[in-house]
């Protein structure tokens, strides 16, 4: 009797704790974790996943330490471990592959491999196409916000690819979504290849997306704060900087091995463009008056610099001193001396830059009809170039102490990290400074597409194919008229009949043009530079700054210095370690 | 005083409530006992142990002992000696036997060396794994140090500091078959100490066996042996050195080089140093330093005592041990003064048969801490708040402002409290007026067990279920005041005259209430159950156990519980006690593992020989003794398993996204990382062997190798996949590492004469490498940890300092900011002319590659001596905090004056100065990487065993000792001064007591 007893306890203690309870124990705890399903069965959460796709968009002006956006003629930097020194010398290798723990170099910079354009890219494409997998998975959702969703998805693929592709030359097209056991061994396209992808998604895009979110049901809860969104319009017009891109000299010269515009890229870069001015015709989008041009690039009341020119920027959502002066990303790091309580970095404009901008007469300063007096060089010239530029004895805030001198043995001269006698105005509001620290409501965002960019693509395209006075057909718009449209905005006369003869004539006013009124912008100036196949010219490369006394009795021109630019530097250098993976990628010429 | 009082009494109170049986029966009828005990060639066993109904009486020279007993008591007596195993027997059969004979104990084969390795036990001697076992009582004969894990330094031949087993890191801590805080434990309460030393003795601790293994056995009630120990320490802590900063008129002046080495105007003026150094007027040129008397005690005091009860009988035994340890603090103002760190300890246990079958097991124990703190940080500000910032204490008198003055509240009725408007905390006031911050910290530990006797079912079969829980919280009950400080100010008047002011900030405010903050939660829970079948067949022993094990944690702000789960069979078998095998096989779960991988299986085989025992060595009288032994393993561990569910996709909710002017807003969604559904279990390959020798009983050597490696490391290889996949990655089985070395211990030792000693050294040397590492291509070859050591530290090669812009010039560019003459200069490993990450390799490790132990044993009759010493080389260290990197406002420590300047350059030990953060300078670099090469004495006890000498049956026979003790006497180091120094913390100490152990 007394042995079957302890069997029972034996059997009632130990197997009992054991092992039938050990069945679900090491189970995963319900209700742990987001699951797939959580994310994608509503419109507000699916909306939320894509929203990442806006946090990758890439903010040019709002990295640490010194970007060099314009790497090109427009700005230079003291700075030679800062990405923009390193551009100025062709260190490209040294811009992309820089070090996590390097305080000095750049380490959030838009061309590091790690931070920018590049790992943000795909990342944002990873994002589109799970986006784009998933939409059976949200049976919830009225039709509309299922074609926001799949118009935002296949905006975003076509731009991110088309931000790398830019710089970078033609990649693969990504459209799907990688598993781990996938072969992932994708070849390069050719850059019109991968353009004509970019196209296909832009198309798909503009198809399904909006021209105005205010006029959905979903956008219209919240009128008028649907600024930011990807839309119809922003859709059409990186479509058609795309193909203007395509057929431009150094991009045609890869598939059809000349450096010249392919005519058929230009009109349908032209056609895509007029499909926005269209747009702006029907009201959806307007050029800024003059007096306001800052508003589209930088404030002073909290808001977000947006108008009806904007087409699209990224979400920039700092605001105040940590917008202008904060250690990591700001403004100041970029174009403000330190003096005036920015981060110390300053990219400064170039003597080559300041000579592009006309006089007011309309002229180019080496015509002799100008009127241009070396002895007072910033008198009489294009409105913008007070707009977008500081010279010496200006004020760049209200108070006294933020009068500029940048004369020999001025305060602001005798700074090692400003090469030339020029400030950045564009983004830097008066006041927005630490003498007068009207930096509370400080915003800035760079403009990625506007309008008055749209006209010069088209003035670029519709004159390259169609001459000066063309036109896309159904069109009255020419060429001409487009640029004048620019021109007029900022109170500057038509473009002398002297250059409208012909397209040759024609198009060296338009690139002045787009480097006058896009300047700062993006590195538009370099991106130029590049696809026009100028960049190894010398007229390019020699960087020119003014030298004179406190009392203007004389001016030098002295050139500051050579930028470094061979063959090899047309296209960015890729990561060793993704041309080292597979050989269907390989590396791009002379890295 | 106070203390004391209550410190006695409460003695006093214990010593009651077990004399209530000593003394509470005393009209009993008596008889005495006498007998001899002798060994077994019949020579007397001079001062054996003989217990008898709570008494204890040893033997005299010729063996012979008598005891006065009480008659209706029990009648069982138990005979013990030192190498002899323990004799119980029964008063009435006095009449049968003459004499009473002792076996001496076999070498590792007596009652007091089998080892309890909590699931089973084997003697010592049978063990085929690699083991070291620790007998705190032998320990507490001479070195009396109480901190469990500190006990094991410098004794165990394989572990670096106190608890890293081999280099695999900090051992899993099993207190009675739980993983616990060993701090809560106290060497006197300890049993028996269990370092397991390779792969093969840890299988049975399941997934946690990866990591090294140390078991701590607390002490349960002896049957027949009545104890009751009283033991108190009083000691003093003798701070070693303190931060030596400036003083203020030589911070102003560097400040100013160094403004001026940046190329921007001095801050101080002339008349304002020359004033500071001076001292004309220390309210308007204060120069505070803060490590002075009237801030800090000489040293500080602490005390620790312990009582300890046990006994029982056949039926029943219990332990009880109660302590209370108390330290007070270095400060000397306010409630800084008050400052203590308390520990009260209870742990008691009961063993009680509840018939032939079985047996209970109740145990538990209580920890609280207690600490009284003031408010402020006096180790931080004092390490950062300049001499100069304001005065601390300003004479009431210096106020002219009566209505001001009034309304102050003054310190010690004479001062008032210094600050300005930017530095409003005062060190002093925190002290005083800032209030308190008592934290506490509570641990319950409970313990039950049953042991079942199933010899019923056949011969040698028990089981056990055994049931662990721990119960942690801890909270802050903080009252924080405000208070006043004035800023002094000189104001011009309109006469010419200059006056001083004062300008008040913030309040003098009590706050009413105490707020009770940051409270910590942990509850654990083990469970175990096991099988053991312990039985021997002519020459074949074998010893079996199954184990089903469970673990559950959970801590306070943790989604999941940490769960684990183990099956185990384990065979441990010898023939004829010279040929040893251990097999285990183990089944761990992981609740970080899915599917398939859910469980692992980890197989382990240990292998011994006792040549010593075999015919050709048996009575060689060289070799007393030779063991060799060789195990391989292979252990399953979720151990370098971050997180749970990494086999799935993971998605999380992340911040607002706002478009527009902030209007509309959404939680941006994210996705993490990919699923993976072969993740699995990440693994430990471990191959050792070693020996064991004794030589003429008088010369110990034993040795090991070991050679462990972990791969299947999970990791997410961001290097590997292309870019195009986006950044977004799974977790995988990737990388591997091993460690490899060996570890050596001599120990000679005498006791032939009046005068023992007994000399002990050891050696441990390890070498880890990264075998597979999931890194980036880097466009160097230095700069791969692959096939480099795993603790490598890499770092610049300094070379000197910029002599003048010539130098700077001609150098390579170094890329981390400007640099001018002063700066230090950096070797340009891959000559590209560009100093950048590509020119930092190794410089260093942050392991000691070797470690040595040394102790000395010198007994002279009661007298003894003891010195316990540890050292390390091959090890290097980073001197990197505010006190060595003075940079930008930075306190200015001493160091700086060996800066560089142009007259100083030739002899300048640190760079020149700079009022910016200087990103050339301050980087890691052999500049400032030191060879962290040390020998420390940490134990030196001088003790005086009076029992030794008292007659047979003296009441204090079964112990009764005094000791001196000091703890880290000395370092021998290149950088001594450096290593001794805390900055921003209490200073180390030299600690000195002197103690007393009583046991009746």
């Amino acid at each position: 009797m007394k042995k079957i007893d302890f069997k029972i306890i034996l059997l009632s203690l130990i197997v009992p704790l054991f092992l039938v309870s050990c069945e679900d124990y090491l189970d995963k705890t319900p209700d742990a974790g987001v699951s797939e399903q959580d994310v994608f069965t509503s419109y507000v959460s699916y909306q939320g996943f894509e929203d990442q796709m806006y946090a990758f968009v890439v903010e040019p002006n709002g990295s640490e330490n010194s970007q060099g956006t314009e790497n090109g003629d427009h700005t230079v930097s003291g700075l030679f471990w800062s990405s923009c020194g390193k551009f100025q010398v062709g260190n490209y290798r040294g811009v992309i592959n820089v070090g996590n723990s390097n305080y000095w170099s750049n380490k959030h910079g838009i061309f590091n491999v790690k931070h920018g354009y590049w790992s943000a890219g795909w990342a944002g494409i990873r994002v589109a196409n799970i986006a784009l997998e998933k939409l059976p998975m949200l049976l919830n959702a009225t039709d509309e916000e299922k074609q926001l969703l799949e118009g935002q998805a296949y905006f975003f693929r076509a731009y991110f690819h088309w931000n790398i592709c830019k710089r970078w030359g033609g990649i693969p097209y990504v459209d799907k979504v990688f598993k781990p056991d996938d072969d992932m061994r994708i070849p390069r396209l050719t850059f019109q290849e991968t353009v004509e992808r970019i196209v296909e998604d832009f198309d798909k895009a503009a198809e399904l997306l909006p021209e105005d979110w205010d006029e959905t049901v979903v956008g219209g809860q919240f009128k008028g704060y649907n600024a930011g969104r990807a839309t119809k319009g922003a859709a059409l017009a990186f479509k058609a900087k795309a193909l203007l891109y395509a057929g431009s000299p150094l991009m045609n010269h890869e598939t059809e091995g000349s450096y010249t515009f392919n005519s058929e890229y230009m009109k349908r870069a032209a056609e895509a463009a007029y499909d926005v001015i269209k747009l702006a015709d029907k009201g959806v989008y307007a050029l800024t008056i003059f007096q306001d041009i800052q508003k589209n690039f930088a404030r002073k009341d909290k808001t977000m610099p947006w108008t009806k020119e904007t087409i699209f920027q990224k979400i920039v959502t700092r605001v105040g001193a940590r917008a202008f002066r904060a250690p990591s990303v700001a403004m100041g790091t970029v174009y403000v001396p330190n003096r005036f309580k920015s981060n110390k970095n300053t990219e400064s404009p170039t003597q080559n830059m300041v000579d592009m901008f006309e006089m007011a007469n309309g002229l180019p300063i080496d015509d002799p009809a100008s009127g241009y007096d070396p002895m007072h060089p910033w008198d009489g010239r294009d409105p913008r170039f007070e707009a977008f530029i500081l010279h010496d004895q200006q004020k760049a805030g209200i108070k006294k102490q933020t009068t500029l001198q940048f004369y020999l043995g001025g305060m602001d001269q005798r700074n090692a990290n400003i090469l030339t006698c020029y400030l950045v105005r564009k983004y830097w509001p008066v006041g927005v400074n630490g003498y007068d620290k009207q930096w509370n409501g400080y915003r800035y965002a760079t403009p990625l597409m506007r309008l008055a960019e749209v006209y010069l693509i088209y003035a670029e395209a519709v004159n390259e194919a169609y001459g000066p006075n063309g036109s896309v057909s159904g069109a009255a718009l020419t060429a001409l008229d487009a640029l004048n449209i620019i021109r007029n905005r900022a109170n500057m006369p038509d473009v002398d009949s002297k250059f409208t003869g012909d397209k040759e004539s024609l198009r060296k006013r338009i690139w002045n043009e787009r480097s006058v009124e896009l300047c700062f912008e993006n590195g538009q100036r370099w991106d130029d530079a590049r696809r026009w196949h100028i960049a190894h010219t010398n007229e390019y490369k020699e960087i020119y700054d003014l030298e004179f006394d406190k009392k203007h009795t004389y001016f030098n021109r002295v050139k500051r210095l050579t930028i470094v630019f061979e063959d090899r530097h047309y296209w960015m250098p890729f990561p060793n370690e993704q041309t080292e993976i597979y050989v269907g990628w390989p590396q791009n010429p002379g890295w | 005083m106070k203390h004391l009082i209550k410190i006695i009494s409460f003695a006093l109170f214990v010593i009651l409530l077990t004399g209530v049986s000593l003394f509470g029966q005393k009209t009993k009828k008596k008889y005495t006992i006498s007998s001899v005990v002798v060994d077994e060639s019949g020579n007397p066993v001079v001062n054996a142990y003989v217990w008898a109904q709570g008494k204890m009486v040893t033997t005299d020279n010729t063996g012979s002992f008598s005891v006065n007993l009480v008659k209706s008591r029990s009648n069982v007596i138990l005979v013990e000696a030192e190498n002899f195993e323990p004799l119980k027997i029964s008063t009435d059969t006095f009449a049968l036997v003459k004499k009473i004979v002792l076996k001496h104990s076999e070498f590792q084969a007596g009652s007091k060396d089998v080892v309890n390795f909590v699931f089973n036990k084997e003697k010592q001697i049978d063990v085929a794994s690699t083991i070291t076992v620790i007998d705190p009582e032998e320990l507490l004969k001479y070195d009396n140090q109480q901190r469990v894990m500190v006990a094991l330094r410098g004794r165990v031949p394989g572990l670096y500091g106190t608890n890293n087993v081999n280099g695999l890191g900090a051992a899993v801590v099993i207190v009675d078959g739980m993983e616990q805080d060993p701090g809560n434990i106290r060497v006197d309460e300890v049993e028996q100490i269990v370092i397991l030393r390779d792969a093969a003795s840890r299988a049975m601790y399941g997934a946690q066996a990866d990591k090294p293994v140390i078991l701590i056995n607390t002490k349960r009630g002896e049957a027949y042996k009545t104890k009751l120990k009283i033991m108190g320490e009083f000691g003093v802590s003798d701070p070693i050195s303190y931060p030596k900063f400036l003083n203020a008129a030589d911070y102003m002046t560097l400040y100013n080089e160094a403004l001026s080495n940046d190329g921007l105007a001095p801050f101080y003026d002339s008349l304002t140093i020359a004033n500071t150094r001076s001292g004309v007027d220390p309210v308007l040129y204060p120069d505070e330093s803060y490590y002075n008397s009237t801030y800090l005690k000489d040293v500080s005091k602490s005390f620790n005592i312990q009582t300890e009860a046990s006994g029982g009988n056949d039926v029943a035994t219990y332990y009880v041990n109660f302590g209370w340890k108390r330290s007070g603090g270095l400060l000397n103002v306010g409630e800084g003064a008050k400052q203590s760190f308390n520990r009260l300890n209870v742990n008691s246990n009961v063993d009680f048969k509840i018939n032939q079958y079985m047996k209970m097991y109740l145990g538990g124990s209580v920890v609280y801490d207690f600490n009284k703190n003031p408010r402020g940080d006096f180790w931080g500000n004092s390490a950062t708040f300049h001499p100069d910032w304001y005065p601390v204490l300003i004479p009431s008198s210096r106020m002219e402002d009566s209505i001001l003055l009034a309304a102050a509240r003054l310190v010690d009725g004479q001062y008032l409290l210094g600050g300005t408007s930017e530095y409003q905390t005062n060190i002093y006031g925190d002290l005083v007026f800032g209030g308190y911050n008592n934290s506490t910290k509570r641990n319950l530990n409970f313990r039950t067990a049953l042991d079942f006797d199933l010899g019923f079912i056949t011969k040698g079969l028990t089981a056990n279920v055994t049931m662990l829980f721990n119960l942690y919280d801890s909270f802050n009950t903080v009252q924080a005041n405000e208070y006043a400080v004035y800023e002094p100010v000189t104001v011009t008047l309109p006469t010419g005259v200059d006056s001083l002011y004062f300008i008040k900030h913030n309040e003098d405010v009590k706050q009413g209430d105490q707020s009770v903050t940051s409270s910590d939660f942990t509850r654990d829970m083990n469970v175990f159950g096991t099988l053991n079948y312990i039985r021997s067949f002519n020459n074949h022993n074998l010893n079996l156990t199954a184990l089903a094990y469970r673990t559950e944690s959970q801590v306070n702000g943790e989604f999941h519980h940490d769960k684990r789960l183990h099956f185990a069979l384990q065979a441990m078998y010898n023939f004829k006690g010279k040929y040893l095998a251990e097999l285990s096989g183990v089944v761990t779960g992981s609740s970080k593992l899915s599917g398939k991988h859910q469980y692992g299986f980890s197989p382990t085989v240990a292998l011994g020989w006792i040549p010593s025992k075999e015919d050709f060595l048996k009575d060689n009288s060289v070799i007393n003794f030779l063991k060799v032994n060789a195990s391989f393993g292979i252990i399953n561990t979720d151990n370098y398993i971050n997180d749970y569910y990494l086999y799935e996709t993971s998605y999380t909710t992340g911040g607002l996204f706002t478009y527009g002017n902030g209007m509309y807003k959404n939680r941006r969604r994210r996705i993490n990382y990919l699923k993976n559904p072969d993740l699995s279990w990440v693994k430990r390959e471990e191959i050792s062997t070693g020996f064991q020798l004794d030589l003429l009983n008088a010369l110990w050597i034993e040795a090991n190798y070991t050679y462990s490696k972990l791969y299947d490391i999970v990791v997410q290889r961001k290097n590997y996949y292309p870019a195009i996949t986006g950044g977004v990655y799974q977790y995988e089985n990737y990388e591997s590492k091993m460690n490899q070395g060996g570890s050596v211990a001599i120990n000679y030792h005498n006791d032939k004469h009046d005068f023992k000693y007994n000399i002990g050294v050891n050696f441990t040397y390890f070498v880890p490498k990264a075998l597979k590492v999931e890194e980036p291509k880097y466009e160097v070859d230095y700069r791969y940890l692959e096939g480099n050591p795993t603790d490598s530290k890499f770092g610049w090669v300094a070379e000197g300092f910029f002599r003048d812009s010539a130098d700077i010039a001609n150098h390579a560019i170094q890329t981390f900011g400007e640099v001018q003459p002063g700066d230090i200069k950096y070797k340009d490993l891959n000559n590209d002319g560009i100093i950048d990450n590509n020119d930092q390799k190794i410089i260093g490790n942050s392991n000691a590659r070797l470690q040595y132990g040394i102790n000395l044993n010198l007994k002279y009759k009661a007298l003894g001596l003891f010195l316990l010493g540890t050292g390390q080389t091959g090890q290097e260290s980073y001197f990197k905090s505010a006190y060595y990197w003075v940079y930008g406002n930075r306190k200015y420590s001493e160091e700086v004056l060996g800066r560089w300047t142009e007259e100083t350059a030739s002899t300048a030990t640190y760079p020149r100065l700079s009022s910016k953060y200087n990103a050339n300078n301050f980087r890691n670099s052999t500049f400032w990487l030191y060879e962290n090469n040390w020998f420390t004495l940490h134990t030196a006890q001088l003790t005086y065993t009076f029992s030794d000498r008292l007659k047979p049956n003296s009441i204090l026979k079964k112990g009764f000792q005094v000791y001196v003790r000091a703890s880290n006497l000395f370092t021998i180091s290149d950088i001594k001064e450096k290593r001794e120094l805390n900055v921003g913390k209490a200073p180390q100490t030299r600690y000195y007591a002197l103690g007393l152990k009583v046991t009746f």
